[in-house]
């Protein structure tokens, strides 16, 4: 099967993934939105580079998610979980990722006008997961809850700037990122139960 | 540990002056080649003669701040990371092409984040703030280096210059903490260890500025735009003014020397502004001869607020009051450091402002004016200090608290802090030479 012919639907899991990290208040849950989200990424990066260099994204998303997830085992929930998810707060993230998806859906075709080489499912989920990741670190202070909105973030931009560049180097050390990124989120997470190393 | 990593600094800032580069070294039988280039997935890493002082400037203010830890205990992880710190910060100075420093920069601040998040405390907002917006600024830099590289050898459209200049701009707004996306500074000072948070604030801008440098050197058009210059004088002076005025209204001592930061990357902002035509080995040789009274002034400034937490955990002014009675030296290390940071004459930081002040005055009368109201403000934050510090009730005897060691580095420290002011010369023909590193913007 062609892999382009995968994008269009990796759009939409992307953006569902998205939308269960905006709204998720189980950690475990959101560690398995984020595995899937990677998948979508790496479809989406498929569709630029070749599929054994893409992998890449998948592993390094897997495993970030890995890391994550071995960290939040036995963690306090309180330090995890956004406090009070009512009705109100969950219906205005949904608009908030509702309206996100509509700007980067109006926004794609200018951007496949602008960029070359990049096709309109990856300008679209990019821009999706750039706009919801912004949205989930403007609303949140959890470090858990940070590094999910970063990997997010940056998972966007790797769809948009894979179809510009190419680097094996380049994909190693956004790769590097985002581990560093998920080992930093477990050692933050549990670092008010650490022993004081002073 | 920190013997080990003031020693391993000290070593490799000898072995970047000393070694030779693209030559061989003959040692009895033996016979060494040095090259500067290492190729890593198809990219290389060079560190050539140009990129010699920048890491003798490096490991030496690593080796000098690692030396100071056991009198200040900033947290097992400190050296470690820090060196990690300063490893990462070289790799960005040798990438080639140099936009992938932004990523090496990025995994530096990732590294740093457990020194300033110490185990057993409050993960605070700042830290998460300071990795969010280091985060931002790397993805922008890197966006902004692909508009860059197809710009290269077409005549720039004027869409094509718009969509660039707000893509770097925002990247290094987001990197160097303009203002608004500063809020992080004085709440890591607020939050971290001071001496840990110090070490961030004098490392990471001054890498991240040589890359703007990079930056401003690589590309003609960039350079020669007018506009250019005007937004970096423009932001200099904002940072500075709210800076400034902030810090004069501020309560706490660790916030402050947050806020002399912000006022240190605005000056640096002006001094590369003014480094156009034949002003730029003048004022691209006082941003880097800049970093010497920084370096001075924010060692001793941490250094007395790290031994001055040890007394009072809560560094706000009201509960340090008469603070300065009992650490005499620590308080008057912290006002000195204040006032070399505003500008005081005889002290480091005066003789590389003073022809940065000149400069701006003559390229825009009014900025100036501004640039002595944030600097005035600082030095308000350094006179309520005092203030507090000192006084106290009357009967509270003057003692001498601190131990041995911190008597000695602060005592060394002030002393620098004066010679620089009183003897420039000293050290200001070091830097001279050092902008023929960014050579095409030389005329």
């Amino acid at each position: 099967m062609d892999i382009e012919s995968l994008a269009l639907p990796a759009v939409g899991l992307i953006f569902i993934t998205g939308l269960v990290l905006l709204l998720s208040w189980d950690w475990r849950l959101s560690i398995s939105a984020l595995a899937v989200q990677y998948l979508g990424i790496t479809v989406l990066v498929g569709v630029s580079w070749p599929i054994d260099i893409a992998v890449v994204k998948l592993l390094a998303g897997w495993m970030a998610g890995a890391v994550l997830g071995i960290g939040l085992l036995g963690c306090q929930e309180e330090r995890i979980s956004e406090e009070n998810l009512t009705v109100s707060f969950i219906l205005y993230r949904v608009l908030l990722a509702v309206m996100v998806g509509l700007v980067a859906t109006s926004l794609s075709s200018g951007m496949v006008r602008w960029i070359e080489k990049i096709s309109w499912a990856q300008a679209c989920g990019g821009l999706i997961l750039i706009g919801l990741g912004l949205i989930h670190l403007g609303l949140t202070s959890k470090p858990f809850r940070v590094i999910l909105g970063l990997l997010t973030v940056i998972g966007g931009f790797e769809i948009i700037y894979a179809a510009v560049e190419s680097s094996i180097l380049l994909a190693g050390l956004l790769a590097g990122v985002t581990l560093g990124l998920a080992l930093v989120g477990t050692y933050l997470i549990n670092a008010p139960s650490l022993e004081e190393v002073n | 540990m920190a013997l080990l990593a003031t020693i391993t600094a000290l070593l490799l800032a000898g072995l970047a002056w000393w070694l030779p580069v693209q030559d061989r070294f003959v040692l009895g039988p033996w016979v060494i080649n040095f090259s500067d280039s290492v190729s890593v997935l198809g990219r290389q890493f060079t560190l050539g003669g140009t990129d010699r002082p920048a890491l003798v400037m490096l490991y030496l203010i690593a080796a000098l701040w690692f030396g100071a830890v056991p009198v200040v205990h900033p947290g097992k992880l400190f050296v470690p990371l820090g060196m990690a710190m300063a490893a990462l910060l070289t790799a960005a100075i040798a990438v080639n092409p140099f936009l992938y420093a932004a990523l090496f920069i990025e995994m530096g601040v990732i590294a740093s984040m457990p020194f300033l998040s110490p185990p057993g405390g409050k993960v605070g907002r700042g830290v998460l703030r300071y990795l969010t917006f280091q985060s931002l600024g790397m993805l922008f830099i890197l966006f902004s280096g692909w508009l860059l590289e197809g710009m290269e050898g077409l005549p720039p459209q004027t869409e094509d210059i718009q969509r660039v200049a707000i893509s770097i701009g925002l990247g290094f707004a987001f990197l160097l903490a303009v203002f608004p996306f500063y809020t992080w500074i004085p709440m890591l000072a607020q939050e971290s260890h001071p001496y840990a948070a110090a070490f961030v604030f004098l490392v990471l801008p001054t890498a991240i500025f040589i890359l703007l440098l990079g930056f401003l050197d690589r590309y003609a058009w960039l350079r020669e735009a007018a506009q250019t210059y005007e937004i970096l004088r423009s932001a200099g002076v904002l940072m500075i003014v709210t800076a400034g005025v902030w810090a004069a209204f501020q309560n706490r001592m660790d916030r402050i020397l947050g806020y002399a930061l912000i006022l240190e990357i605005g000056l640096s902002f002006i001094g590369v502004s003014l480094a156009q035509g034949s002003a730029v080995m003048t004022y691209l040789g006082l941003f880097f001869a800049a970093q010497v009274p920084r370096f001075l002034a924010l060692g001793v400034w941490a250094l007395a607020l790290a031994i001055l937490r040890t007394e009072s955990k809560d560094l706000e002014l009201p509960f340090a009051r008469g603070l300065g009675r009992r650490y005499p030296l620590a308080a008057f290390g912290l006002i000195l450091a204040n006032f070399s940071i505003a500008g005081l004459p005889l002290l480091a930081g005066f003789p590389v402002r003073i022809p940065i002040l000149q400069g701006l005055f003559q390229a825009s009368p009014g900025m100036g004016y501004w640039v002595l109201l944030g600097s005035g403000g600082l030095l308000v934050a350094g006179l309520r200090t005092m203030a507090y510090l000192v006084t106290g009730e009357e009967a509270t005897p003057w003692q001498l608290l601190e131990s041995r060691a911190q008597r000695a580095y602060l005592i060394l420290g002030m002393l620098g802090l004066l010679v620089l002011g009183i003897l420039p010369q000293g050290f200001l023909p070091l830097f001279v030479n050092l902008p023929q590193v960014f050579g095409q913007m030389l005329p």
